[in-house]
């Protein structure tokens, strides 16, 4: 036991130091920044308690973006789940050669960086300008004002096209690893591919689901690249997530304590999320008994 | 000891290749004398001339330039960051309507100060009034304006003279020429879209909107800020709000979709021909070009610009923007960065870059030499500089801008009635003004 | 019969999504090919006879090579650090031998719940104590500590799934902790390391933020910073053509990267080595 737990903590030691100065220390400061007033361009600050909460939960946009974060996370989530578990499936039972080459296209969206996304399906949305209303002219439909009135379908429906590869990539790694033998013998038994997927694939890939859900909904509540250049929180505020809507607190009204929290709350909002996924999948995704 | 061994070595090695690393890549170079600027990338030849011009004359005492380019949506966060984390730039390009909030967090450097013998010799003598004001705030001078441009109404000269029509002058000349523009017939004969007139009406435009709008406000007799006192709380800018609301719903001039568009979508759809009239910055002109294909001359006949069109309560007027450059008052180099910046916004320079880029000049000189005949364009309009405006000199300005577009926006979508926008837009500014005082 | 039909349903579903994700693309290689005037025409041709001035322009003015370089270097040195930070304590927690592991994971993934904007500024604070502000090792760094936590829970995750008894035959066989990571866990578990590696890859390429405050050296931007020139002038607008021929230019070592890789992904794990 000894010898295990020296091991075990000297392997532990540099992943700590690491987080511990870059990761965790970020944290603490935005905990501590939110009890203040402080703000970008001036130095110095005053303790102000709890006042930034209590404003912000009287601030009717703070809910209009709860709201709106809501819609985005979850269309979100549950698309990309999809998409990606879908395609890693496809990816992995395919038999044809040409499967590599699939692969390597469903890649290509996630290697463009987000600033670039938004740009290139601002493009195409476009109103006037866009292929997409050019597909709809030649096909005799009306053009639409995507952005105007389909908002948010439209960032979903991007940041999911960006995204998906995560989690494509993740369960086909997975998939890789479930034994030839278990789907051997249950064929055996005479069952069918749905059962197959029901009873062997989705319970082997339990902790990679949860690792999935978990790194979706945090990834999709804190970035806002995508959002930012297609609406930039509008048409009026409805697609102002919560972490576009800390943005402009603090980084255009200077507002840093302001800022620091509406992280704070983004901060519980992921843990009580997580929480629910714990709940959901049970305590065993993050600890097995091994040897 | 054995068992600790192999991550031993491994956690020596990482130590090892990270010292390596550090010194190989993160070592910053010295030399002679670096000024670190930031800037965007139109302007960087006027530091790198600058500079230069330096060299040759004092090769004694030489400089070299670290230029940082980065694009406009991206300058205000790094300047942000970089003076919150101590480490600001020796010279930057800075919007003018910024100048006061760094300014009042003690950021910049008074350049009246630093160099009395230019301010009152050079810089007081040959830049506009509009600007000396404008750039100026609690008794000193914080940045020199490198260009301006102006905020007009372009329209389509040949249609409208075809149509035996007078650019318009007034508001509801505006609505009237527009309602000419949507008659079927009109329509076939130009190809314009139903949406004659085009203009920003929403925050997806940003700071745009306030710039290419405020106008309308000044030309109905309203205001917002003058002199440290709030006026925007007048039936004036109410009356503005409603005909801003009115040319969606009520005269269907301007399409609903005006409230998400972007800075220049509005000249976007002029330069297309999908409008007839487009509210957009001087600026523009290179833009119309390139999209449009016409050269100079095409361009002449083919368009026309106006100053902003007036309500019943005042005159046509205009806002003049620009960008300016500063000084950081925590650089160790300031004075070296002042004669580098006194050569950049120096005239032979500075003509150079105004005339590459179509912009306006700020200082009277430049302006009195501009040739009708070779640059029509901008003789023309510098006309326009005298009944220029700029907006609010404003320590809070990003949050003052912010709650306008708010309330132009949430008013045209029909969240808000007018008067009642006007009246939280007053609210808040009165709150910022408190704060800050 | 039962196998063409199941390549028929394959492909009835992967082909609507390579064409989803693939026509976008086409039409970003479109735009970087043609001249500026093309942009605004409706409906927008399809064809013109394209043109490699915004690929150029990329290179010279945007000097897009060299901040492919400098990309390379931040995100190798984030790989690299994260592959020896999150090996060892992946496997430390796959043992679950440790009684805090439950906190220890969430701890680990609690990293992530701040948004990285609100990091920024601690960030940069506390990058400046240890001087390393204005260097690619700092940015390294800090990316390495954004992805170490999914690159442990991934391995965590392989880890675990071998079996006991290899590693117990192994440390009967006298073999210690790092010795038995290096020569048996290592070369069971590649898939989900080739996994997490491209994941870290591919999200330190991508990063634009961390670069973009701490480093203001011109020549040690990275590629995704180095972009941002051309975007938004408020004068000239984007220049969406030399964007989106950097953005490719950019690309393309990521992508050349999986298409290495690809393979290993394809492999799996070896057969026999997994058992009961």
């Amino acid at each position: 036991m000894d010898k295990a737990r020296r091991s075990g903590i000297l392997f532990l030691l540099p992943a700590a130091l690491l987080l511990g100065t870059f990761a965790i220390y970020p944290v603490i400061q935005a905990l501590w920044m939110s009890l203040t007033d402080a703000e970008l361009l001036t130095p110095g600050f005053n303790w102000v308690g709890f006042e930034n909460f209590k404003t912000l939960l009287s601030d009717p946009d703070f809910y209009t973006s709860l709201k709106a974060t809501g819609l985005f996370v979850g269309g979100s989530v549950l698309l990309q789940y999809l998409m990606g578990m879908a395609g890693a499936l496809v990816l992995h039972t395919g038999r044809m050669r040409s499967v590599r080459l699939f692969r390597s296209v469903l890649i290509l969206p996630y290697t463009l960086s987000e600033l670039v996304v938004g740009i290139l399906w601002l493009r195409i949305l476009d109103s006037e300008f866009g292929v997409a209303n050019a597909l709809l002219y030649c096909a005799g439909a009306p053009p639409q004002r995507w952005l105007y009135e389909w908002a948010m379908p439209a960032v979903v429906v991007v940041n999911m096209w960006w995204g998906t590869t995560f989690s494509l990539l993740l369960f086909e790694a997975s998939l890789k690893g479930i034994p030839e033998e278990w789907y051997e013998s249950a064929k055996v038994d005479g069952a069918g591919s749905w059962y197959q997927f029901r009873h062997i694939t989705l319970p082997a890939l339990k902790y990679v689901t949860f690792l999935d859900l978990v790194y979706i909904t945090l990834f999709t509540i804190n970035t806002f690249g995508i959002i930012f250049v297609l609406t930039f929180g509008g048409p009026g505020h409805e697609t102002e997530v919560l972490g576009l809507f800390m943005w402009k607190q603090a980084f255009r009204d200077y507002n840093l304590g302001y800022g620091a929290a509406i992280s704070v709350v983004l901060f519980t909002i992921n843990i009580v999320l997580t929480a629910i996924y714990l709940k959901l999948f049970g305590r065993q995704v993050l600890v097995e008994e091994r040897f | 000891m054995k068992k600790y061994g192999i991550p031993v070595l491994v956690g020596l090695v990482v130590v090892v290749g990270l010292v390596v690393w550090y010194f190989m890549w993160g070592a910053k170079e010295e030399g002679p004398v670096t000024i670190s600027v930031i800037n965007q990338s139109r302007w960087s030849q006027t530091i790198e001339q600058a500079v230069a011009q330096w060299n040759e004359e004092h090769p004694d005492r030489p400089v070299v330039l670290d230029q940082l380019i980065i694009g406009y949506p991206q300058l205000r966060n790094k300047l942000l960051t970089a003076t919150g984390a101590e480490r600001p730039p020796d010279i930057s390009i800075l919007d003018s309507v910024w100048l006061s909030e760094f300014a009042q967090a003690g950021q910049l450097a008074a350049l009246d100060e630093i160099d009395p013998e230019w301010y009152q010799n050079d810089y007081q003598e040959d830049f506009f009034p509009v600007f000396q004001r404008g750039d100026s705030f609690g008794g000193h001078l914080w940045g020199v304006r490198t260009q301006t441009d102006m905020a007009v109404l372009w329209y389509r000269k040949d249609w409208l003279s075809q149509e035996n029509i007078a650019p318009p002058e007034t508001w509801s000349d505006l609505i009237r020429v527009s309602q000419h523009f949507q008659k079927e017939s009109v329509r076939t004969r130009y190809g314009n879209s139903n949406f004659p007139l085009a203009l920003p009406l929403g925050k997806k435009a940003r700071e745009t909107l306030v710039y290419q709008l405020l106008p309308l406000f000044w030309s109905n007799g309203g205001d917002v800020i003058k002199d440290g006192e709030l006026l925007l709380d007048s039936e004036r800018n109410v009356e503005t709000l409603q005909f801003l609301k009115d040319l969606v719903d009520v005269d269907g001039v301007v399409s609903p979709e005006a409230t998400v568009f972007e800075w220049n979508r509005a000249m976007k759809l002029f330069a297309t021909g999908r409008a007839v009239m487009a509210f957009g910055g001087t600026y523009e002109k290179k833009m119309i070009q390139e999209v449009s294909g016409w050269d100079d001359q095409a361009f002449g006949t083919h368009t026309g610009y106006a100053l902003i069109p007036s309500g019943t309560g005042g005159d046509p007027s205009t806002t003049a923007g620009g960008m300016c450059y500063v000084l950081y008052d925590r650089s160790p180099h300031k004075e070296l960065a002042m004669e580098i910046l006194k050569r950049a916004t120096s005239p032979p320079i500075m003509k150079e870059f105004l005339l590459e880029t179509y912009q306006h000049p700020p200082r009277i000189s430049i302006a009195k030499s501009l040739d009708e005949t070779d640059h029509p364009f901008l003789a023309e309009t510098a006309e326009y500089l005298y009944a220029a405006k700029s907006r609010p000199n404003f320590p809070a300005y990003s949050r003052l801008s912010d709650a306008l577009q708010d309330m132009i926006e949430l008013t045209v979508r029909g969240s808000l009635e007018p008067s009642e926008a006007v009246a939280r837009t007053v609210e808040k500014i009165r709150d910022l003004m408190g704060d800050t005082n | 019969m039962e196998n063409t039909r199941e390549d028929i349903l394959n492909l009835c579903i992967l082909i609507p999504l390579t064409g989803f994700a693939l026509l976008p693309l086409v039409w970003l290689f479109l735009i970087s090919l043609r001249p500026e005037e093309w942009l605004y025409r409706f409906p927008p041709p399809l064809w013109i006879k394209p043109t490699l001035k915004h690929y150029a322009f990329a290179v010279t003015e945007i000097g897009i090579l060299g901040a492919v370089g400098n990309s390379l270097l931040i995100t190798v040195t984030s790989l690299v650090v994260n592959l020896v930070v999150g090996i060892p304590a992946a496997y430390v927690l796959a043992k679950g031998q440790l009684r805090f592991t439950a906190v220890i994971m969430l701890g680990i993934i609690a990293t992530q719940m701040i948004p990285g904007m609100a990091a920024l500024v601690p960030l940069f604070q506390i990058t400046k104590y240890l001087g390393l502000i204005n260097t690619r090792i700092g940015v390294a760094l800090i990316l390495a500590a954004r992805t170490t936590p999914l690159t442990i829970w991934i391995l965590k995750g392989f880890f675990e799934k071998i079996p006991g008894s290899i590693i117990e035959a192994a440390q009967v066989d006298g073999l210690r902790e790092a010795q038995t990571i290096y020569k048996v866990v290592l070369p069971l578990a590649w898939p989900g390391i080739i996994a997490a590696g491209l994941f870290v890859f591919m999200m330190t390429w991508i990063d634009f933020l961390v670069p973009l405050t701490l480093l203001f050296d011109p020549s040690k931007m990275p590629f995704t910073v180095a972009l941002y020139q051309v975007v938004g002038d408020p004068i000239s607008g984007t220049n969406y053509g030399a964007l989106f021929a950097a953005s490719i230019l950019g690309s393309l070592p990521v992508v050349l990267l999986f298409l290495v890789f690809q393979r290993y992904f394809v492999q799996g794990l070896t057969a026999g080595a997994v058992k009961g």
